[in-house]
């Protein structure tokens, strides 16, 4: 039971940042490599709204919502100043243009906030435990499982359901006529990378109280949620919930039970679903062809 | 600037004393450079002309067939471990970088036929697995030290001459440099070189003029991880102690920063970005502890300006300067374009079809 507990809520922290990733991948073409530097941010926002604060469960989501949307802000300006002038340039050079603002970011969280780590307490309510089948669960684990849900539920309200889901889809099918159809592609841009940044501050503010933060933080964790997007499918938010959701599980089985594989289950987990499907699980063959 | 329809050929056509002197002066340096820089700094310029190597390594990749892998490091430090290994065992020196280059050029070669489907992103992104798998492993793996690596490597005789002499360390470093580079400037220049650079113009239609473009990527792939191989045990020799660090990614991302700082498009670009960035890093490191802010806003700023690195400076003025004199019309397409031919070295070269409908200045 606590295998599944802890899976479930590390596979939750994942998606939320590959899902984000695999967004803006999907969208826009971009392999974003400062999506951990924004996770960071998220992470270290979270502390600087509560300086490290233990506070009641509601403030504390509050708290999460708003150093998401500041973190979604700083992506925001960041697409707007630098990343706009990335789209032109073939795909190998934006991807670097991208290393370049994680490091960037990196460099900014050390000159803020330095190289010694900073921890920030769960809140108030959430820090006992609560027993389930003869299992000890925390109770932060329901909130991060909580919150993964409901982003879930709304990423997908909003690509089905909504007009701006609707532009969105048409933008990452084909951006020309997309344009030509008359939607506005630069905005679509600009709001799906906030969105996905939006996330990835999500994801940080919530891993925020099980880690001690340091900037390196952002270099560590994006290698995971690239696996993820890889091997749910490029572009596919639901591939990489069931993508992160099967990595949680299959870590936290093998630190239990076969600890000396537990580092290798992002490997085996790929390798075994990308010799059946090079595309991933729910992958188009798209993003595999040959591009000029 | 040449016409566009004969630039392509402007490499044949070019005297040859410039370059020679040009070579003869590299050559001249390095003989000297002990006696010019001493011993202390001696080390640094050991790793810098290391960089400059397996720099030049990965842009066969991104610059010779648009082959973008960011799991180099796993080559080199697969070159680096065995020669640490071969050390322990006191192995003669060619043996051991002969060994460096074999087992990274095997690594490379599974891992082409592993990502054989994948090209572009997909390609970038396997690959940055799989050199980080290895990564994980070597880390768990107890013989080969774990985290702490293999220290105390030390270099075995050669033919009389010894290695504990900083000079003579130096001489074996710039050989083996200078031996890869000269493989690699072959291999670009060579007919299959010619072929890799058709993929990476146009690989559809290098696939129906009947390449085998998988089994080119493969090839350069694994020519590519061969030389980062050898880079990668030069280092080990020169650093004498290998850690897993050289395995990791951000490893991978350092030549790929040099190469774009330096110019893709060039074969010496590689070559210029890594002094750069290792001078600059070499500097930064000592006076600021938050080097990486001012890398990454160098790098944002070399992508923008000139998104075909530093050494199309010249082409970047002259391009202003001739769009501030038409003043209308016609955009010049030659620092908005990709990739042009490597080895077409500081002459400029646009793609054929781009600049076809465009007036020369």
């Amino acid at each position: 039971m606590i295998v599944i507990a802890t899976g479930l809520t590390d596979g939750m922290l994942l998606f939320l940042v590959a899902s984000g990733l695999t967004l803006i991948l999907g969208v826009m073409g971009v392999v974003n490599f400062s999506h951990g530097g924004f996770f960071m941010i998220g992470a270290y926002l979270g502390y600087e709204f509560l300086r490290g604060r233990a506070v009641s469960t509601w403030l504390f989501l509050l708290l999460i919502i708003a150093a998401s949307a500041a973190t979604a802000v700083v992506g925001l300006a960041a697409e707007r100043v630098l990343f706009r002038r990335l789209y032109r340039l073939p795909e190998v050079t934006s991807l670097l243009g991208t290393y370049a603002l994680l490091l960037i970011l990196e460099g900014v969280a050390q000159l803020i906030w330095g190289q010694n780590p900073v921890t920030q307490p769960e809140p108030n309510g959430l820090v006992r435990v609560f027993t389930l089948a003869s299992a000890q669960i925390p109770r932060y684990d329901l909130l991060v499982v909580g919150a993964g849900v409901v982003t879930v539920a709304g990423l997908q309200l909003l690509i089905k359901r909504t007009e701006f889901g609707r532009q969105l889809t048409a933008v990452a099918e084909d951006r020309f006529m997309a344009g030509l159809l008359g939607v506005n592609v630069n905005w679509v841009f600009a709001a799906t990378f906030a969105l996905g940044i939006f996330l990835a501050g999500l994801g940080g503010t919530l891993a925020g109280p099980t880690l001690s933060m340091v900037p390196d933080i952002a270099v560590t964790f994006i290698l995971q949620s690239f696996a993820i997007v890889i091997v749910g499918g490029f572009g596919s938010v639901l591939g990489s919930l069931i993508a992160a959701l099967a990595l949680g599980l299959l870590h936290a089985y093998l630190v239990t039970y076969v600890p000396s594989l537990a580092d290798f289950s992002l490997y085996l987990l790929m390798a075994a679903v990308l010799v059946v499907r090079p595309q991933g699980l729910l992958g188009s063959t798209a993003l595999l062809r040959e591009t000029r | 600037m040449s016409s566009p329809r004969t630039a392509g050929l402007a490499v044949l056509r070019r005297p040859r004393a410039p370059a020679a002197a040009g070579l003869l002066t590299l050559g001249v340096l390095a003989i000297a450079w002990p006696q010019l820089v001493g011993s202390s700094a001696l080390f640094f310029w050991e790793t810098t002309v290391i960089a400059v190597l397996f720099a030049t390594s990965v842009n066969l990749l991104f610059g010779g067939g648009r082959i973008p892998s960011f799991g180099q490091a796993a080559f080199y430090g697969a070159g680096a471990y065995a020669v640490a290994e071969a050390a322990s065992r006191s192995w003669p020196v060619p043996l051991a970088l002969l060994l460096a280059v074999v087992v990274a050029g095997a690594l490379a070669m599974v891992t082409s036929l592993i990502t054989w489907r994948a090209a572009g992103l997909a390609f970038a992104m396997l690959t940055l697995a799989i050199a980080q798998a290895i990564y994980t492993l070597v880390v768990q793996v107890s013989w080969l030290g774990g985290y702490n690596g293999i220290p105390g490597i030390s270099v075995p005789a050669l033919a009389g001459i010894n290695f504990y002499n900083p000079a003579n360390l130096w001489y074996l470093d710039v050989v083996c440099v200078a031996i890869g580079m000269l493989v690699f400037w072959r291999v670009m220049h060579s007919p299959f070189g010619h072929t890799l650079n058709s993929i990476r113009e146009d690989p559809v239609r290098a696939a129906f003029l009947g390449v085998n473009i998988r089994a080119y990527r493969a090839v350069a792939f694994t020519i590519a991880g061969c030389g980062a191989g050898l880079a990668g045990g030069l280092f080990a020799y020169v650093n004498q102690v290998v850690t897993p660090d050289s395995l990791y990614w951000t490893q991978s991302a350092t030549p790929i920063i040099m190469l774009l700082l330096g110019g893709i498009t060039y074969y010496w670009g590689p070559a210029v970005g890594a002094v750069l960035l290792s001078a600059l890093l070499n500097y930064l490191t000592q006076a600021t502890t938050n080097y990486l802010l001012y890398i990454g806003l160098l790098l944002l700023a070399v992508l923008i300006v000139m998104p075909r690195g530093l050494l199309s400076l010249p082409t970047v003025v002259s391009d202003l300067w001739s769009r501030g004199r038409v003043a209308s019309g016609s955009r010049s397409s030659g620092a908005r374009t990709g990739l042009v031919p490597v080895g077409s070295s500081t002459d400029t070269v646009a793609m054929p079809g781009e600049q076809d409908q465009e007036n020369p200045p």
